[in-house]
């Protein structure tokens, strides 16, 4: 039953997936004109020579001639087929040779961002419901606006320069000058972890406020339900009962939150890594949109676009084996 | 009998006036309980204030946005005394400032003069145009107390929060970029409410199709994350644009993106209401369908309309700062706090003029009471819980 | 606290709860006494607001944390075992293993609305287990088996599959029967029923009353049976309780309440029962007013504002003394003042 359930979701993904493909194509070429007028211009204030034969030679590789539905169908099916994301006229590198550089990264610090957003939202959000207007209580509540009231590029730049008053170093970057073009070893590691972190925590924080906002709210709620009172009148022990009743009832719809809790943090990734200038698709991608570097935007939206998509479908599924009330395929009240 | 029945008309009465929770009206209620909200009670008239501030910039700020101080770049934030160095007390005023070039990094700064420049209220400055328009005034709500016949912008100087690097006031430039970073989010929120409105009322009243395709477009959107959706739109707005143009462009950008929530909320409210046994009765005296509509369900879920609409305002205003920081949304010479961060963006620039962030500050303090007044709506739109 | 009888199990002495709140002190349980004997039901009676939830929490322990309780509940046995040093219920730790122990073990309670009081995401038989697990049976499977057969005993069919089905695939009549035999799994020696038919069919509540009946005379538990519907009472009770606004204002057997009875606010509630009678015509008779909130109120008999019969210058000058105006008979209102001794 669950398998059905899996692939009948999959099954209606795809036509949500080709209207989003559709949608971000028409979005990156709203901009009048395309790269080879951005490129000629260029070209032309920098009182270059503007070769005919190569406009034409990359125009004709691109399809830019060719009407816009064609030029979609054209680039769909690459991706589909070859894996060819199309190239990047900026970095005249495929678009799939700068994923491969950055989206690893980019990837991962979204993932652990996850990750730490739940390790902190979730207990903290338990013991403030728990113990209810005591000092930790406040404290987080109060955490929790400054959270959702800083915004990310902010909490970065002050971060960052906390830390340059304090260590006398400047975290930007991945790694230290020394390291940045170093291959791989140990102490890059070292070097890179607190950068990491921060980069992390950073990213984490304001999804991390409004986690705790809604687990405490939820567990309050559901802390005042008639079946708590049931398993007390049961004789039940405190703690035993708040973790098998409450707390499991209250943690089932964090689950189905990565769907929203995801593009939010992909969306945090691509903010902070641009003013923290991180070797991710960020500040590539934000280069890319106002360059109209068309593929290698296109492409990156696509991808983050996918990814939600298969996070809220995650959830979804996860959520219905957590919950005995939702039957495969809808909610049974 | 007749003394009885008085009797017990007294008691009625008794019995009302000391249970008046269970007669109030619903907004009473709401009301009650949002006056228990003590952040949220402080959150308003702090919104307020700022919003009437930012409203008459050039009145209650002492420079003009775009003036510049040639002689005063990168000037900290003035000091302002009370008692001048022999212990007078001389009411509020500034020493004047001179430049002082360190001998050894060469660096130039400023330092306190000997001359006592007294600031006031009401006092003359720069002309301006009063809401924009061609009626001139100079007079400003605080600012030094220019000597008779000497004209603004000369030495008698005094910047609340410091200067740019071109000689420009911070403290009048984040109240002229109040002015934008705050009137935005309510134009974005206006257009989000017709938007989520419309398509949730239609989707939620009319189903079939409709309510099919809707929800459709709602599923699709959800599935972009917000940002890099924001971020692409908004490099779309070609550069030569008027800034006007930019403004309620950018703010409906927002609003394509953000309506799906307001019209989950609306449909999902009509959907449920419909049913309800007081529609059904009033369909069933021979109302109307547009009697039905505004006379008995929008009442009953105006309230989480409005919640849900001021629970957005927040995300707004850091989408604009966000967006303007990184070049991408409104762009200067237009002022607004998104912009005015831009000069901080790396960290010896943010070493050396600190003061440079203040409009930081700006932005934290509204979205946080934008944040306790949505918390407090929502407590109180459901005033029987 | 000396044993009154043998058959007392629990006795309620001057029993009050208090609310702490914002608003000021609320009154729901205002000086209650009362015992419970072995094998018979009482029947606790009164509007909504009135107490009665709040009583039983208090034998439950169960009460917000800003509720304050004080006098004395004191349960004579244990386990079948009558207890040397009988325990205060009211000096307990609420969290505490002792009242743990009692709590499921030796006092039971049915709730009023089944789909609510089990929690949606675990199986029934999951919760009825916990219960046999604590109290009777450690064992997991040997509990399993408990838990059947209890199923079986309320009249589940084919309780083997139940036992492993969540709450929302049963219906209402099911979950309210299974609630029961959760309540029962531990063979207590009291069980409270608050309101456990409000919620429930008419065909269905008689079925669940005859059950509770019948499992009560199998196992001869004594029960508090708390309702506002009089007519289940009279089904149900040995001995009855009238409670307004937190005090017992009327206690007597289940007879004298419906053919003697004695306080105007128990009088006015027979009243508003509906009849068959042809001669009845009319509108039905109703308590004028409403019961008010327990909250800042003056010194005075609490009904006197809704009373017919009040008396000027008394009802709403004091306290009415509880009267016993026959063996067994307590009336609380200032007609009786003088017409008996006077009670606790």
């Amino acid at each position: 039953m669950l398998l059905n359930y899996i692939l009948k979701r999959l099954l209606q993904l795809i036509p949500l997936l080709i209207a989003v493909s559709i949608l971000i194509f028409i979005i990156i070429q709203l901009p009048p004109g395309d790269y080879l007028t951005t490129y000629i211009i260029q070209l032309e204030t920098s009182g270059l020579e503007v070769n005919q034969s190569e406009i034409i030679n990359l125009t004709k590789q691109y399809g830019l001639d060719k009407p816009m539905y064609q030029q979609y169908l054209y680039w769909m099916k690459n991706i589909i087929t070859k894996l060819d994301f199309g190239r990047s006229f900026q970095w005249n590198q495929t678009v799939l040779s700068l994923l491969q550089q950055r989206l690893p990264a980019t990837i991962s610090i979204s993932l652990l961002s996850l990750v730490v957003t739940w390790a902190i939202a979730i207990p903290v959000g338990i013991v403030s419901a728990t113990h209810q207007y005591s000092g930790f209580d406040y404290f987080f509540q109060f955490f929790g606006f400054i959270g959702m009231s800083c915004p990310a590029f902010l909490l970065a730049l002050a971060s960052v320069f906390i830390l340059f008053k304090l260590t006398g170093q400047s975290l930007t970057g991945l790694n230290s000058a020394a390291f940045v073009n170093a291959p791989m070893s140990w102490a890059k590691f070292v070097d890179m972890l607190p950068r990491l972190l921060l980069v992390i925590f950073i990213i984490a924080i304001s999804q991390t406020a409004g986690m705790i906002r809604s687990m405490r709210a939820m567990l309050l709620d559901e802390l005042q339900k008639q079946y708590v009172i049931t398993a007390r009148a049961k004789g039940v022990k405190e703690k035993k009962l708040l973790w098998k009743y409450p707390i499991r009832m209250a943690i089932n719809p964090q689950v189905s939150t990565i769907g929203w809790v995801l593009p939010g943090l992909i969306g945090g990734e691509m903010i902070v890594s641009t003013v923290l200038s991180l070797p991710t698709m960020g500040p590539l991608v934000k280069r890319a949109l106002t360059n109209q570097d068309m593929y290698l935007a296109g492409s990156y939206l696509l991808i983050v676009s996918v990814l939600t998509v298969i996070g809220t479908l995650i959830s979804d599924i996860l959520l219905a084996i957590v919950d005995p009330r939702i039957k495969f395929g809808g909610v049974s009240e | 009998m007749s003394d009885k029945k008085k009797k017990s008309n007294a008691n009625i009465d008794t019995v009302d006036s000391s249970s008046s929770y269970e007669v109030a009206s619903q907004y009473k209620l709401m009301w009650w309980k949002f006056k228990k909200h003590k952040a949220a009670m402080i959150a308003v008239p702090v919104l307020i204030i700022m919003y009437l501030i930012c409203m008459c910039c050039e009145f209650f700020a002492p420079a003009l946005p775009l003036e510049r101080y040639k002689d005063y770049k990168d000037t900290a934030p003035t000091r302002i005394h009370l008692w001048d160095d022999d212990g007078n007390f001389v009411g509020p005023f500034v020493y004047g400032l001179e430049r002082y070039t360190d001998p050894y990094t060469f660096r130039k700064s400023y330092v306190e003069s000997d001359q006592i420049i007294k600031l006031g209220f009401f006092v003359r400055g720069s002309e301006y145009g009063v809401f924009g328009s061609n009626l001139k005034w100079d007079v400003h709500f605080f600012g030094v107390k220019l000597p008779e016949g000497e004209e603004p912008g000369g030495h008698n100087v005094f910047f609340l929060m410091g200067t740019d690097s071109l000689g420009r006031d911070v403290f009048s430039r984040i109240l002229s970029g109040g002015r934008i970073s705050l009137s935005f989010c309510l134009v974005s929120v206006a257009f989000t409410v017709i938007i989520g409105l419309t398509l949730g009322g239609l989707s939620g009243y009319l189903g079939g199709v409709v309510d099919t395709i809707v929800q459709r477009a709602i599923d699709l959107i959800m599935s972009i994350p917000g940002i890099p959706m924001w971020m692409a739109l908004a490099a779309a707005l070609p550069s030569t644009m008027s800034n006007l143009k930019k403004y309620f462009l950018m703010s409906l950008i927002m609003s394509l993106i953000g309506w799906t929530g307001l019209a989950r909320v609306t449909r999902g409210k009509l959907l449920s209401l419909r049913e309800e046994d007081f529609v059904i009765a009033a369909r069933m005296c021979g109302s109307s369908h547009m009697r039905v509509i505004f006379k008995h369900m929008l009442p009953s879920f105006l309230s989480y309309i409005i919640v849900s609409v001021t629970g957005s305002i927040p995300g707004t205003i850091l989408g604009e700062t966000t967006l303007s920081f990184l070049g991408l949304g409104l762009q200067a010479p237009t002022v607004s706090w998104g912009t005015l961060l831009q000069d901080c963006q790396t960290v010896d620039s943010m070493a050396a003029t600190p003061w440079l962030m203040f409009p930081a500050l700006f932005i934290i303090v509204s979205v946080l009471c934008f944040c306790f007044m949505g918390d407090g709506l929502r407590d109180a739109a459901d005033p029987y819980k | 606290m000396k044993r009154p009888s043998e058959d007392v199990i629990l006795a309620m002495e001057d029993v009050k709860v208090h609310f702490d709140m914002d608003e000021g002190l609320l009154k729901a349980v205002d000086g209650v006494d009362f015992v419970i004997k072995k094998g018979r039901t009482l029947g606790i009676v009164g509007e909504s607001g009135c107490g009665k939830s709040v009583t039983t929490n208090a034998i439950f322990k169960i009460l917000p944390k800003y509720g304050l309780i004080s006098g004395n509940i004191w349960l004579y046995e244990k386990d079948g075992k009558e207890l040397e040093e009988p325990i205060n219920i009211a000096e307990l730790n609420p969290t505490g293993d002792v009242i743990r122990s009692i709590r499921g073990g030796n006092i039971s309670m049915i709730f009023q609305e089944p789909m609510k009081a089990f929690s949606p995401v675990h199986t029934i038989g999951n919760q009825i287990m916990e219960t046999i697990m604590l109290h009777v049976e450690p064992d997991k499977k040997k509990a399993r088996e408990i838990c059947v057969e209890a199923l079986r005993a309320v009249g589940i069919s084919n309780p083997e599959q139940r036992v492993d089905e969540y709450p929302h695939q049963l219906s209402g009549g099911m979950r309210q029967r299974a609630m029961i035999a959760m309540a029962l799994a531990s063979k207590p020696s009291i069980l409270i029923a608050d309101e456990p038919t409000t919620a429930l069919d008419v065909t269905i509540q008689a079925q669940v009353l005859d059950l509770i009946n019948n499992l009560k005379h199998e196992n001869n538990t004594s029960v508090i049976f708390i309702t506002h519907d009089l007519g289940v009472i009279a089904e149900m009770s040995d001995d009855v309780a009238v409670m307004y606004l937190g005090k017992i204002v009327e206690s007597c057997d289940v007879d004298t309440l419906f053919y003697n009875p004695q306080h105007p606010y128990t009088r006015a509630l027979l009243k508003s029962i509906p009849t068959a009678d042809k001669q009845h015509k009319g509108r039905f008779e109703s308590i004028r007013g409403t019961v008010p909130y327990a909250m800042n109120l003056p010194v005075q008999c609490g009904f006197c504002d809704r009373c017919d019969e009040a008396i000027k210058g008394v009802c709403d000058k004091g306290y009415p003394p509880n009267v016993e105006i026959e063996p067994g008979h307590f009336v609380r209102c200032f007609k009786f003042a003088d017409k008996g001794t006077e009670g606790k």
